[in-house]
């Protein structure tokens, strides 16, 4: 009896320590997964393709919204990148979209409607979409919306100095306004990259002063976030989160970081030139690992803006070239995989997504499914 | 993706906003604070640290009041944010004269006040001196009835309208001041009140109590009431109205007295039979967005949340203000002057200046961020 004690009672440690093991490594990845994610990619592009309009745009909703070229940037960039490839030239509904991006372009070579505003959000983005196509005859139209995202910058030539205005320094805003931060520095930079951009141009420099002030960390040297617990993570612009404060361990009310953002920054951080092992990155890295999830932003408001999330998620993971990341638990994960399976299982049958919480317009379909196939896209490039 | 996030595509929603949508809650509040900012710092002129196009933009007291709405904002708009505000504190420094005043030509004590108040809300003690220096001039501008006048050395008496910005430039930042400074001002703060109670000229002529205040003693801008005094004789008196109400109620705050304080008291029992977030009551439209701010600011001050109106009704004031304001904003419609008024306020009604978009947004967001700070439970 003793001896069958003991003997159930060293099976039970030596499955524990089994677990322990195989938690120690990401799972395997199962071979199916790859093809489920290039399913729900391929499903969302078609739906997306069905949704098309004569005049180039996409969706339902009542213009002007509709009209936005961010939003049918977001659509062109997500279905040009999506597993078929479709080529602008044997899908009409992508050349009548890339059309309008083009139609819409403004003497000061801005891709976006005057009446609407945002014209440095709406140009970033159809640069993107632009870029992607690969098409030379686009080359003219982007160097002018490019010109354009660059006299954006909140710089000296917009009278900002980086020692006074280190709320604003260096960042790009949704205007060619007064107004930065750093979701809008993150697209704009995307722009940037994708124009090819080199890496030693001013516009870089700059922007890396700003994103680097947006950062709970010691390497802040604007103030604003001072009294933080260097906690890594990021927010919307120096001083101020989308989510309001929290509590340091020394009791100051700080700007509370969010996964939007702090991904958002990491991705910045390395189009700026900013090495792996560089204090930064890895307070951001530390962030992360604390606060990981495929599954909502963390740091914010349960699923509002998520699949802003997703795509930012994604496209820092990219950036640093990482598949796996170590938990501080010693568990491994491998994003592509986490992310892939949690935006197959929030697909709706006929392809789309929708978020229930309608901040940032994600109750939008179209901007819903759009940003998850852009995330869906870089989870399939990632996976073996 | 973040589309919605700032003041621009924010007016989406409300263009989306299904009707009867209501303010209650603070986050359409905090929007339009966003758009109202927005529109103001869009009115910066870079070159020479004012807002818009209009001479009173040039204004020390207007350019100071911006600053303060932006300052006192969801966003905090302070000098790291950008030149839109480090330009106007320089014009502001630039515009000091030897005696303190802050001020180009006439109206020294509102400009001279506002101006300290935008200094103040940088809290940037570089400018320590000079906001202590317009301060002490601002002492100065205090008559000898107790009440403030339009600056030092004006002969005729204080109004209370001067007195409110007097004070409240006095104030800010805390510091030592003179206790007859508001001995004296109380003084006259009761002499504009009708409250028999704490107004000797009020019970001479056996006023009618109703605890409203008007500009002077014995002098409403908004006219006169008549009083019957039996058979076919009739007295005028002084009509009180929302504006100055509210401000007598900020100026006896300012002096020291507690919210219940008999003077506070009657004035809020004024206002549960008045308060209106749509008009200036007593008033009409006239001086609509200075009554908005000095009534936020009286109210919120003075530790009220709601109004009890008499018959079940009770009012959250901050709520309805905001409320109203947001449905009064401009979304740029092409009627509404287009895309490039959008976020703007501005009063049919010309009186008071009240015509100009830029002192009307500023006094718009200074009373939607006290509405936010109270909606939101974030004490000022």
């Amino acid at each position: 009896m003793i001896r069958h004690t003991r003997t159930f009672a060293l099976l039970a440690a030596l499955s524990l320590a089994g677990a322990i093991l195989q938690a120690a490594d990401a799972p395997p990845a199962k071979p199916g997964e790859k093809q489920a994610a290039i399913e729900a990619a391929k499903k969302a592009a078609d739906w997306l393709l069905k949704q098309a309009n004569d005049d180039g745009t996409f969706g339902k909703i009542p213009p002007p919204t509709r009209k936005m070229p961010g939003f049918v940037g977001l659509v062109l960039y997500g279905i040009a990148k999506s597993p078929d490839k479709p080529s602008v030239d044997k899908v009409p509904a992508l050349a009548k979209a890339a059309e309008y991006l083009v139609a819409v372009q403004q003497p000061n070579g801005a891709i976006a409607l005057p009446m609407f505003g945002a014209e440095n959000y709406n140009t970033s983005i159809a640069i993107m979409a632009l870029k992607a196509l690969n098409n030379p005859k686009y080359d003219e139209v982007l160097q002018k919306a490019l010109d354009f995202t660059l006299s954006c910058q909140l710089d000296e030539k917009r009278g900002y100095n980086s020692k006074e205005h280190v709320a604003a320094y260096g960042a790009f805003g949704y205007s060619d306004g007064k107004k930065g931060d750093l979701s809008n520095t993150s697209f704009s930079l995307d722009a940037l990259k994708a124009m090819g951009v080199k890496e030693d141009s001013p516009a870089y420099k700059n922007a890396l002063i700003f994103i680097k002030r947006c950062q709970d960390a010691e390497t802040n040297d604007s103030k604003m976030m001072d009294g933080g617990d260097n906690t890594g993570g990021f927010v919307y612009l120096p001083g101020d989160s989308e989510f309001g404060k929290v509590k340091s361990r020394n009791g100051t009310e700080v700007p509370k970081p969010y996964g939007n953002m702090t991904y958002a920054g990491i991705k910045a951080l390395i189009y700026c030139g900013v090495k792996a092992d560089s204090n930064e990155l890895k307070d951001a890295w530390k962030w992360i690992k604390s606060n990981y999830s495929a599954t909502e932003n963390p740091g914010g408001n349960g699923s509002q803006g998520y699949y802003y999330y997703a795509v930012a998620f994604a496209k820092a993971f990219t950036a640093s070239g990482m598949k796996e990341l170590t938990l501080p638990d010693g568990k491994k994960v491998r994003w592509a995989n986490d992310l892939s399976a949690n935006l197959a299982k929030l697909q709706s049958p006929d392809g789309s997504f929708m978020n229930k919480d309608q901040h940032w317009m994600e109750s939008d379909p179209i901007l819903a499914t759009a940003c998850a196939l852009q995330a869906l896209n870089l989870c399939i490039e990632a996976m073996p | 993706m973040r589309v919605f996030r700032l003041s621009v595509p924010m007016a989406l929603v409300f263009i989306l906003m299904p009707a009867g949508v209501k303010a209650t809650d603070a986050p359409p509040v905090k929007s339009a604070c966003e758009r109202a900012g927005y529109w103001l710092i869009e009115q910066h002129n870079l070159d020479e640290g004012t807002f818009g196009k209009t001479r009173l933009g040039k204004e020390p007291g207007v350019v100071g009041l911006v600053l303060k709405a932006l300052g006192e904002g969801p966003r905090d708009y302070r000098e790291a944010h950008g030149p839109f505000i480090t330009k106007p504190v320089k014009y502001l420094l630039a515009h000091q004269k030897e005696n303190g005043a802050i001020t180009l030509d006439g109206r020294d004590t509102y400009n001279t006040a506002l101006a300290l108040l935008g200094l103040q809300v940088q809290h940037n003690t570089a400018y320590r001196v000079e906001i202590q220096s317009a301060k002490d001039y601002l002492a100065k501008c205090q008559a000898k009835d107790g009440g403030f006048t339009y600056g030092e050395g004006f002969r005729q008496g204080g109004d209370l309208s001067n007195t409110l910005f007097g004070l409240s430039g006095i104030k800010t930042g805390g510091g030592k001041v003179d206790k007859d400074l508001f001995t004296n001002a109380l003084d006259f703060i009761r002499r504009c009140q009708d409250n028999p109670e704490t107004n000797p000229e009020m019970a001479a002529k056996q006023g009618p109590g109703t605890g409203g205040a008007y500009y002077q003693p014995n002098k409403s801008e908004a006219g006169t009431v008549q009083i019957k005094r039996g058979e076919g004789q009739a007295l005028d008196l002084p009509k009180p109205y929302g504006s100055m109400t509210a401000a007598a109620i900020e100026c006896y705050l300012l002096c020291g007295l507690k919210a219940d304080a008999p003077e506070v008291q009657a004035a809020l029992k004024w206002f549960k039979k008045n308060f209106s977030a749509k008009e200036n009551p007593g008033a009409g439209m006239q001086g609509y967005y200075y009554y908005a701010f000095a009534v936020s600011r009286a109210l919120s001050s003075a530790g009220i949340k709601e109004i009890d109106m008499g018959e079940g009704q009770k009012v959250n004031w901050a709520s309805a203000l905001a409320d109203q304001l947001l449905s009064v904003q401009n979304r740029g419609t092409p009627e509404e002057g287009g895309r490039a008024m959008r976020g703007s306020f501005v009063n049919k009604e010309p009186r008071w200046m009240e015509d100009d978009p830029v002192l009307c947004t500023a006094y718009a967001l200074a009373t939607l961020n006290i509405c936010y700070e109270n909606l939101s439970g974030k004490e000022e």
